[in-house]
């Protein structure tokens, strides 16, 4: 949360917004933001979801504990869930893992015949999936160029 | 079960803006789908006041 939120402004620049949900009210949600140092900064709005019906939805609901687990969603301007990552509760995220994400998903959203390699950052090579390189997509990227 | 690949579930909640400091509500259409090529971030995480 307090890494999402010290990173928004790198989120917004990449056209994305960000929802934070929790099975808190929104009263706690105000206390939580008002008190807590690490995300006095918070500008994006935090959800409120005190039954569980939307963490459910998105299958991070923890029946035992009625909380939901760290689950993580980029959702495409046409609505479609294209990754998710879902932790349990005691290990956080890497933000950065986002950014380099969010990057990669937007340049095959708006390159729809291109693919970003294993570790693709922007600047680095992509591929053009098809019969050319089928079997050999050594010979268009080596491994060194992937890890670099 | 993974959703990746499908439509997100739509939802309508209660939510706290800290920048207007107020109570609003908000729904996954507010954000997606949209014609100006904006993702979203759907972050759920266990509670306020956890700790990572």
């Amino acid at each position: 949360m307090a890494a999402v939120a010290a990173k928004y402004d790198e989120i917004k620049a990449r056209g994305a917004d960000v929802l934070a949900i929790s099975t808190d009210t929104v009263f706690s949600h105000q206390i939580f933001c008002e008190t807590e140092p690490l995300i006095k900064d918070v500008k994006y709005l935090l959800g409120a979801d005190p039954t569980g019906t939307v963490s459910r939805a998105y299958g991070v609901y923890i029946e035992e504990a009625g909380i939901a687990r760290r689950g993580r969603f980029i959702i495409n301007p046409d609505g479609i869930i294209v990754a998710e990552e879902v932790l349990n509760p005691p290990v956080g995220r890497n933000v950065n893992e986002l950014l380099r994400q969010l990057d990669a998903w937007k340049y095959v959203y708006e390159h729809p015949d291109e693919a970003c390699p294993a570790n693709w950052r922007p600047g680095k090579k992509t591929l053009k999936p098809g019969p050319e390189i089928t079997g050999r997509v050594g010979e268009v990227i080596t491994i060194d160029e992937i890890l670099s | 079960m993974a959703l990746v690949g499908q439509k997100a579930p739509d939802f309508k909640i209660q939510a706290y803006d800290p920048v207007k400091k107020a109570y609003v509500d908000v729904q996954l259409s507010d954000y997606v789908p949209n014609n100006e090529g904006k993702f979203l971030i759907l972050c759920f995480y266990p509670a306020d006041f956890t700790y990572v």
